[in-house]
């Protein structure tokens, strides 16, 4: 070991001569500039006049602000009195932002460029506290069958062409996204099986207009349910309208250009140059209740997190957050934000209401956890979760025990801390009962990552090294794109890590997903039922919340669908001169992040 | 295309009248190797790299996966000379295997590259005409082809591991070793003593074995030193798109890309396994570069 | 020449001929398609639809031929990631951001590789000489993404002298110039050290310092206009490189140019945009080489180019 020390040394001193100096400079800590906290200088991202992109409009072109003490904006909104002049309230976000090739949230979700939604007014939407908030419709009510919702759409509302929007707006929208003619809108799936006669619909066999979705009159819009679904309104915060009009002349790429686009939201899109940035200016025909103080929004995309922190330390973002339902936040993030005074005031510390597992398939032949309960019993007791959780991402992640994470409605994590808690005698005693005693004649599998972040990754790390060494199997990581994971996920997934974040405040959301819907090769007929039974139960809420706790039991503790590894944080970082009510904790005494229109939310003088 | 480029002799390598005196030959080539301290630091560099990469199992006896979850991301110390990773892992270990990795990864081009390269690249100098013309325009397609693109093909789409990135860093490499046996071979074919060796009746193997290959030795040792740490490089990049082998496995780029989340705070993680990068590209191209002028004669007039 | 010019073009055609089958069969046999997945796999029957939308329902030999067909008109087809384009507009709006900045860049690093290479070579085991080994040492051996990041956290974040990314002002240039340049210069200064360094022990070069001429003569008409010949085969290679963008130095640097659609178009299976870059490379490359054998004869009239070519 001597021997092996002394080399370790020569080639400490060797490598650090030859490549170091540069490195080392730039990562030395130095004190926080006195320029940091200066607002986001308007300059720069602003007049890209050199781009190619005939699109970008130079700052200047936004209205100057009057002589007016009131500062109001585009939209008519008056600024609170401490807000920078309205050339100072532009919100520079992203470098991290999702970019895609639909701007329009109703044609897709997962193929979509940052926040489509800002040009699209919303059926309902929940608040930080997710308690349901009118947005187009002001009162909605259910028939006493609980089968039939009626919305009132609010009078007025048009899109920026003037064309006005009404209930018979909202119900093409559905009909065009579900009705799978000529398109697959990949966020079907999660309306599956609610509105009537939606699953033939999406599966391409039913019409469009079997859809239980009538607009009455131009204020009433009726949607009749599968079954009665207490939780539709929640559901409802999701729907969306486009603009229906220009989507029949243009075609379904009518989002992307600014030339052909139409906004029914508070933003309209003002440019979008790929792989650069899409900016957003208000738009002054939005007559609906989302009203943001900001007059701009430029959302900068960027394939590395790496530039991202960068950029906002450089002031160049307004926020920027890290973790979150990518886990992208590492120690490292951590351990900078509390060595810098700036960072550490700016930091806002974020739980998610997501959950990463990595499940088993049940349902391939092909791979030993088909049948065999006790095998999967044996991988959920040879892994300490908790223990590896704390040690490979301190303070960025909660150690998940179950599917609902901490804060959602009906989550009960102490119920299921004791089942499978860490027990490597166990796990071998199960092992071998399973058929693989010392692991002899087990497979060597391959645990599926989808499009890890760098904790993930370590994290599946830690587990596949310990689900080894306790095991005395062989496994093996494969981290995959989203497109290769999903194609592959039914039959060539032996073992998956994926994360799911909640959608709206019901556990028919997180535990729904896992009906046998295809999301995951897990199947088990009990939860199916009593997941569908539990939903549509229009009892006393106590029963439905015991009835979706057997349904989580089954999938947690009877049947092992997955090892449940973590619930993440984000560590959200914004500007001191950031402020508005979104910024401040909700009634549970959780930092929630900003509004999904950027409402209430300004540039404050210091 | 791209002919005319390779026939002329690059100007460093020139040729060596291998005429029964190759033992004084070599002599002489290591004499002058010996006076050039600059090869002399890239030879022992190599060799030290070789050590480090090819010794990684006595370096590292319990293997590059030792976890010690209490004391991640350590800093450089006695215990831990290049500090641990974010799982704890020793990256002095991680480093060495890393380097075994990479230096397999490379030796496995440069093989693959020479066992393309070099028989077409002989037989298109040697024999001319339509074999030539026929080789000459694979060289010309297989130069013209975008490899990324083929290389995020093979390696993130249909199978992430050592064999496709080899085949992946080998279909990027063979053209230019091709290229170079092809020029010298034609050249050679021109030269006084292989035009009198077949005068007097000597069998065109024979010829190749006792002529045209010593003289093709020099650009092809040249070849494969530089060809290296292009390959370690290549690797680099493509763990840098995020391909490559998976983990645990190390190999030089994806710790560098690995250690790129915690590069602010936790720098070992990238300065070092970016430094032992930096020393095998330095370590090849110097021994490079001092066995070019080492084989060739002419430098023996400095 | 002229002759020689025809030919070899049409060697080039031929060769793109057979490059485009061969892309076309690799990008069509990778499993996947143009559509977006979201959380759950596609049935069946949407993939079918989504097949029959961009035409990959049909055989693939009659897929080749409607592109070739087409590509022959220079039309390369929509692009899948970026559905309001067309593969040449695609390219001739993001083309001309990697030109200016790889241009730049090549020139850069040729005239500073060139300089310094002459410099070390006329300087040859002296101070400078070594200076200039270890530094152009240093660009060669780091990785030109490490180069980018660490200038991004010294120039922006220590320093905030530039912005971190983007693509508005000159400011927004300097970063990925010096990341692009850095490296080549330190190649092309190494092969120019080494090639002045024969040159200038070369027989004629003797011969003119025994005539006398003084050493600004030597150096501009026999030393640089002999090693003039090497280096090209070098150097112009390098341009092609540069000029369709590198894919680390652009994305990293966000610069909407030609480089980052080399990796995304992968990813995405953007067959029409596979296509139309891997024809744009190709073409460049072959003429690269067809104007460096030119260059070759131009400057060494002992080369003929009828001679080395059949």
């Amino acid at each position: 070991m001597s021997k092996s020390k002394m080399s370790r040394r020569e080639f400490l001193a060797a490598s650090a001569g030859v490549a170091g100096a540069a490195i080392l400079a730039a990562c030395a800590p130095k004190p926080t500039p006195a320029a940091a906290t200066e607002a986001p200088a308007a300059t720069e991202a602003a007049e890209a006049t050199e781009a190619p992109e005939p699109t970008v409009v130079p700052a200047t072109d936004v209205p100057e602000p009057t002589d007016v003490p009131a500062m109001v904006n585009a939209l008519g909104v008056t600024l609170p009195a401490d807000a920078l002049p309205l050339d100072q309230q532009i919100w520079r976000g992203g470098f991290d932002a999702i970019e895609g090739k639909y701007n329009d949230y109703m044609r897709s979700v997962y193929d979509r460029i940052a926040s489509p939604w800002w040009g699209q007014e919303q059926l309902l939407w929940a608040n930080t506290d997710w308690e349901l908030q009118p947005s187009a419709a002001t009162e909605w009510s259910v028939s006493d069958d609980g089968l039939t919702w009626t919305f009132k759409i609010r009078d007025g509302l048009e899109f920026s062409d003037g064309t006005p929007i009404t209930a018979a707006d909202f119900e093409w929208t559905m009909k065009y996204a579900l009705s799978g003619a000529d398109r697959v809108f990949d966020f079907g799936w999660f309306w599956n099986g609610t509105i009537k006669n939606s699953a033939a619909a999406i599966a391409g066999e039913g019409s469009a207009e079997d859809l239980g979705i009538t607009a009455v009159d131009a204020n009433t819009l009726e949607v009749t349910t599968e079954a009665p679904l207490p939780y539709f309104p929640q559901m409802a915060a999701m729907w969306w309208v486009s603009p229906r009009h220009v989507i029949e002349e243009v075609g379904e790429f009518w989002s992307i250009d600014p030339a052909t686009y139409v906004s029914s939201g508070p933003w309209m899109l003002e440019s979008y140059a790929k792989g650069q940035e899409v900016s957003w200016v208000l738009n002054p025909s939005y007559k609906g209740s989302r009203l943001p103080y900001v007059n701009r929004s430029v959302i900068g995309f960027a394939s590395s997190a790496e530039t991202a922190l960068a950029a906002y330390l450089n002031n160049e973002i307004s926020q920027y957050s890290v973790g979150g339902y990518s886990a992208t936040a590492s120690p490292a993030d951590l351990e900078m934000v509390a060595n810098d005074p700036r960072l550490s005031a700016e930091a806002h510390p974020k739980p998610e209401l997501v959950t990463y597992y990595m499940g088993f398939n049940t349902t391939d032949d092909q791979w030993p956890f088909k049948d065999n309960l006790t095998l999967r019993q044996a991988f959920a007791y040879a892994l300490d979760m908790p223990m590896l959780v704390g040690a490979v991402i301190p303070q960025l992640a909660v150690p998940a025990y179950n599917m609902l994470p901490p804060g959602f409605v009906g989550s009960k994590p102490d119920a299921y801390k004791d089942y499978y808690a860490y027990d490597p005698d166990m796990a071998k005693q199960l092992m071998a009962d399973a058929g693989y005693p010392d692991g002899a004649g087990f497979p060597k599998l391959t645990i599926w990552v989808r499009d890890p972040s760098a904790a993930v990754s370590a994290l599946v790390q830690a587990m596949q090294k310990q689900l080894q060494d306790t095991l005395n199997i062989e496994l093996e990581i494969r981290a995959a794109d989203y497109q290769t994971f999903t194609d592959n996920l039914k039959h060539e997934e032996p073992l998956y890590v994926v994360p799911y974040g909640a959608d709206y405040m019901d556990q028919s959301n997180l535990l729904g997903i896992w009906k046998s819907v295809g999301r995951h090769p897990w199947a088990n007929d009990a939860y199916d039922a009593k997941i569908t039974e539990a939903s549509s139960y229009l009892g006393s809420p106590a029963e439905r919340e015991a009835m979706f706790d057997e349904a989580e039991k089954i999938l947690v503790a009877d049947d092992v669908g997955a090892i449940f590894m973590f619930h993440p944080l984000t560590i959200w970082l914004y500007s001191a001169n950031l402020k508005g009510e979104y910024l401040e904790m909700n009634k549970s005494g959780l930092f929630t992040g900003i509004d999904g229109y950027l409402t209430n939310l300004y540039f404050a003088e210091e | 295309m791209s002919s005319a480029t390779s026939e002329a002799p690059a100007p460093a390598v020139q040729f060596v009248q291998a005429r029964g005196r190759s033992g004084s030959m070599w002599r002489d080539v290591f004499n002058r190797f010996k006076r050039n301290k600059l090869a002399i630091v890239g030879l022992a560099l190599v060799i030290g790299i070789c050590i480090l990469g090819f010794g990684a199992p006595i370096i590292a006896p319990e293997g590059f996966n030792e976890q010690d979850l209490g004391n991640i991301l350590a800093m450089p110390s006695w215990e831990h000379p290049l500090g641990t990773d974010y799982l704890g892992r020793d990256m002095l270990d991680r480093i060495a295997y890393g380097t075994r990795t990479s230096l397999i990864v490379a030796i496995l081009t440069q093989g693959v590259a020479l066992a393309i390269g070099l028989p077409l690249g002989a037989v298109a100098g040697w024999r001319g005409g339509t074999t030539d013309w026929f080789i000459t325009r694979t060289i010309d397609i297989f130069s013209a082809l975008p490899w990324y693109l083929i290389a995020i093909y093979l390696i993130s789409v249909i199978q992430p591991g050592m064999r496709n990135i080899v085949i992946a860093l080998g279909i990027a490499s063979w053209v230019g070793p091709c290229r170079l046996v092809r020029g010298q071979f034609f050249s050679l074919r021109q030269q006084e003593f292989i035009l009198s060796a077949t005068a007097i009746g000597a069998s065109s193997s024979r010829i190749i074995r006792r002529h045209a290959m010593p003289n093709a030795l020099t650009p092809i040792i040249i070849s494969v030193a530089m060809g290296i740490p292009a390959a370690v490089f290549g690797e680099a990049g493509l763990s840098f798109l995020g391909l490559g082998l998976s983990p645990p496995t190390p190999r030089l780029g994806q710790l560098v890309q690995e250690g790129l989340a915690y590069f602010m705070v936790f720098w070992h993680m990238v300065l070092f396994p970016a430094g032992m990068i930096a020393l095998i590209v330095l370590g090849f191209t110097l021994l490079g570069d001092g066995l070019r002028d080492a084989l060739d004669p002419r430098q023996t007039i400095r | 020449m002229l002759g020689y010019i025809a030919r070899r073009l049409f060697w080039i055609l031929t060769a793109l001929l057979v490059l485009s089958v061969f892309t076309f069969a690799l990008a069509h046999t990778v499993p996947g398609g143009p559509y977006s997945y979201g959380e759950i796999p596609l049935s069946e029957a949407q993939k079918a639809m989504f097949r029959k939308q961009y035409g990959l329902d049909r055989p693939l030999w009659e897929q080749y031929l409607t592109f070739l067909r087409n590509a022959v008109r220079l039309d390369f087809g929509v692009s899948y990631q970026s559905p309001r384009e067309t593969v040449v507009e695609v390219i001739s709006r993001t083309w001309p951001v990697s030109i200016k900045i790889g241009g730049i860049a090549a020139f850069l690093a040729i005239t500073l590789g060139l300089s310094l290479g002459l410099l070390a070579a006329y300087n040859q085991n002296t101070w400078i000489d070594y200076v200039v080994t270890f530094l152009t040492t240093l660009t060669i051996t780091t990785p030109s993404f490490i180069v980018a990041i660490g200038m991004i956290f010294l120039f922006a974040v220590r320093l905030h002298w530039l912005p971190t990314s983007g693509w508005a002002g000159p400011e927004t240039w300097i970063m990925p110039i010096l990341a692009m340049a850095l490296g080549a210069s330190g190649y092309v200064a190494r092969y120019t050290r080494a090639t002045a360094l024969d040159v200038m022990q070369a027989d004629y070069v003797r011969t003119a310092r025994a005539k006398g001429l003084t050493e600004p003569l030597i150096a501009t008409r026999h030393v640089l206009r002999n090693a003039l010949i090497p280096l090209l085969t070098i150097v112009l290679p390098i341009i092609p490189g540069m000029m369709t963008g590198t894919i680390f130095v652009e994305s990293l640097f966000r610069i909407p140019g030609l480089g980052s659609w080399f990796v995304s178009s992968s990813f995405k299976r953007d067959y029409p945009m596979i296509l139309g870059i891997t024809m744009l490379w190709a073409v460049l490359i072959s003429v690269t080489y067809l104007v460096t054998d030119i260059l070759y004869a131009v400057v060494d009239p002992r080369v003929r180019l009828e001679d080395v070519q059949e």
